[in-house]
């Protein structure tokens, strides 16, 4: 399977990178923590009515929404930059997950700005699903990697 | 239009929607104010206006027969005014140190908006005596009643953010924004030297979110009342934060005992005893970001032990969408005030009209110091309004008494905040933004604002 698009020694290139590391593998953490502890600090803020856990989750989720930007603009430079990634249907599902995943945030972080009430009608519940989502794209964004080897090293490029 | 600043618009396209409070503005003024459905917002809606100060010449407009001159200018962010009963005038030079520490995203959006309207133009260039923001009170003295300042002098400076301020005997009690001091003080006198003495502590602390602590002395002098503003718009910070806020605190002067008042009142400021009774009145800001028209400020009585509602409530028992937890057993106790003043007036003064110079209608009548909206697109407040007692009671719709502090594109000349009427039964009115005091004397019809220029 690693060698669908190639030779064992070509794997699909990173475009946004550093020295040879890609960029996407770095930011990626940063959303996906921040979107967990905002389910947290929902579950925790429903339970306790103590409003310092509803301020927590809007500074989780607006800083998880910058870096998800941040992400989402290497992970978008990688897809265009090489054609065999495109052809990965895996990197597409990856893609159109964490998409929805960071719409579902938008709308999250948006409507709790006003009232914190939401918190308990919608909010947690959008956390949480969101949750799910990152599990599904995390294992997509897995196998890119670990099957099909995006952004290995090769050393016959050296 | 196009030097106010609508950003939420520009943000967050959704934050426009659901603005369905289209209602005549006159209908939120009196005893039984419309209130529409809770609008809420994304991000607070600010409309708040340049600031271009007062030109040569230019002065606030006033109804036919009155007239208006500037009593002193040059002054630095003036917020409050006690004429004294010699015809000196005491002037409170204030602003708050450093700034409110960020909760949520959203606060330096909403501060940095904020900060045009009130760092803009006049402020800066006449900052305190140590280069920072004033903290004094300066004596202004017009001994041959030509209406403009011969003695303008520093009484006492390095207060800290004071406000309020009575006279009680030969004692001056000023509220500091974290405690009442006491300076002995004989009318006549231009200096004070001697050092404050503390009375009592009063909430201030790091956040000190409404930070201008209102004080009045009963008629009897035995007791001080201090107006004590929340702590948050309606208790993000938490209820802990908001211990003995939004309240009016009363205090014994000599022991420094005090109790709560009254509260769930968002911000009482212009604490003043109606005339010849022993009934204490206050104007006070209510909430923000539930639309342009809610919740209306208002002008009421304070009945002892008294809860207005604040944060669950408003206007007695309507429900604040975004309090949680909600306290039913609080809200079930909430009343409503006696008068309403319109949404987001932003009513920071308050002076019965005593004097014997205003034609007969004035008297014991309230004018009303607005400091204008911030919170809604269309301005509302930046003016002084009049509303006419009978038998101790609010009647009538407020009249527009000093307006003009908008100039016609919108921008800031000036911006009301407290009022008072000196011996000579003439208004006075601090404007902080325009850095001056203004003086509205009653000529009978005879002189040059009486067009209403």
């Amino acid at each position: 399977m690693a060698t669908v698009d190639g030779g064992p020694h070509d794997h699909p290139r990173t475009t946004a990178k550093i020295a040879t590391h890609p960029i996407h593998p770095m930011l990626i953490p940063f959303p996906i923590v921040c979107f967990i502890g905002t389910f947290v600090a929902d579950i925790v803020y429903l339970r306790t009515n103590n409003g310092g856990w509803a301020t927590a989750s809007h500074w989780l989720l607006a800083i998880g929404l910058v870096m998800a930007a941040l992400a989402a603009a290497a992970g978008l430079t990688d897809y265009l930059g090489d054609e065999r990634l495109r052809r990965l249907s895996d990197a597409l599902k990856h893609m159109l997950a964490n998409v929805t995943a960071v719409v579902l945030e938008l709308v999250n972080f948006l409507l709790r700005l006003k009232n914190d009430d939401f918190i308990a009608s919608a909010g947690v519940y959008i956390s949480g699903v969101v949750v799910l989502i990152l599990l599904y794209s995390g294992w997509k964004g897995g196998d890119l990697v670990y099957r099909h080897g995006v952004g290995v090293h090769d050393p016959s490029n050296l | 239009m196009k030097g106010r600043i609508f950003l939420a618009g520009l943000l967050l396209p959704i934050a426009a929607c659901g603005n369905k409070q289209q209602i005549d503005l006159t209908r939120q003024m009196g005893s039984n104010p419309v209130l529409p459905q809770p609008s809420e917002e994304l991000v607070a809606a600010v409309g708040v206006p340049n600031v271009v100060g007062w030109k040569n010449g230019e002065h606030p407009v006033v109804p036919p027969g009155f007239m208006i001159e500037a009593l002193a200018t040059g002054l630095s962010n003036p917020r409050n005014v006690l004429p004294l009963p010699n015809g000196d005038i005491l002037v409170v030079e204030s602003q708050r140190v450093g700034s409110e520490p960020v909760d949520r995203p959203k606060d330096p959006i909403r501060d940095f908006i904020m900060s045009i309207a009130h760092g803009g133009g006049g402020s800066k260039e006449t900052a305190g005596a140590s280069g920072g923001p004033p903290q004094r009170i300066t004596l202004i003295r017009d001994a041959d009643g030509d209406g403009k300042a011969e003695l303008k002098t520093v009484l006492v400076d390095h207060l800290n953010s004071p406000f309020g301020i009575t006279l009680v005997e030969n004692e001056l009690y000023v509220a500091n924004t974290d405690g009442i001091v006491r300076f002995p003080f004989t009318p006549g006198q231009t200096k004070i030297t001697a050092p404050p003495q503390k009375v009592i502590d009063l909430p201030g602390g790091l956040i000190d979110h409404h930070w201008t602590k209102s004080l009045a002395a009963s008629p009897d002098g035995t007791k001080l009342y201090a107006g004590v503003g929340s702590n948050s718009n309606i208790q993000e910070r938490g209820a802990e934060a908001e211990t003995n806020r939004a309240a009016i605190w009363e205090v014994d002067p000599k022991t420094g005992a005090y109790r709560v008042f009254a509260s769930g009142l968002r911000n009482p400021n212009g604490l003043t005893f109606y005339p010849g009774s022993n009934t204490l009145w206050t104007v006070v800001n209510e909430r923000d970001e539930l639309g342009p028209n809610l919740v209306p400020d208002y002008m009421t009585s304070v009945r002892p032990g008294a809860f207005y509602g604040w944060p669950y409530s408003y206007y007695g028992q309507h429900l604040d969408p975004r309090v949680r937890p909600q306290r039913p057993d609080l809200v079930a106790k909430a009343i409503p005030p006696d008068y309403a003043l319109s949404s987001h007036v932003a009513a920071l003064g308050l002076a019965f009209y005593t004097g014997g110079t205003f034609p007969a209608m004035f008297r014991g009548g309230a004018f009303v110091g607005e400091h204008g909206s911030w919170n809604r697109h269309e301005l509302n407040g930046y003016r002084v309004v009049f509303i006419r007692f009978a038998d101790g009671k609010p009647v009538g719709k407020p009249m527009n008494f000093v307006a003009g502090f908008i100039d016609p594109k919108g921008n800031a000349r000036g911006r009301p905040v407290s009022v008072a009427v000196d011996r000579t039964g003439a208004l006075i009115v601090a404007d902080d933004v325009g850095n001056t005091v203004w003086r509205v004397s009653y000529g009978g019809g005879s002189n040059r604002t009486a067009a209403g220029t």
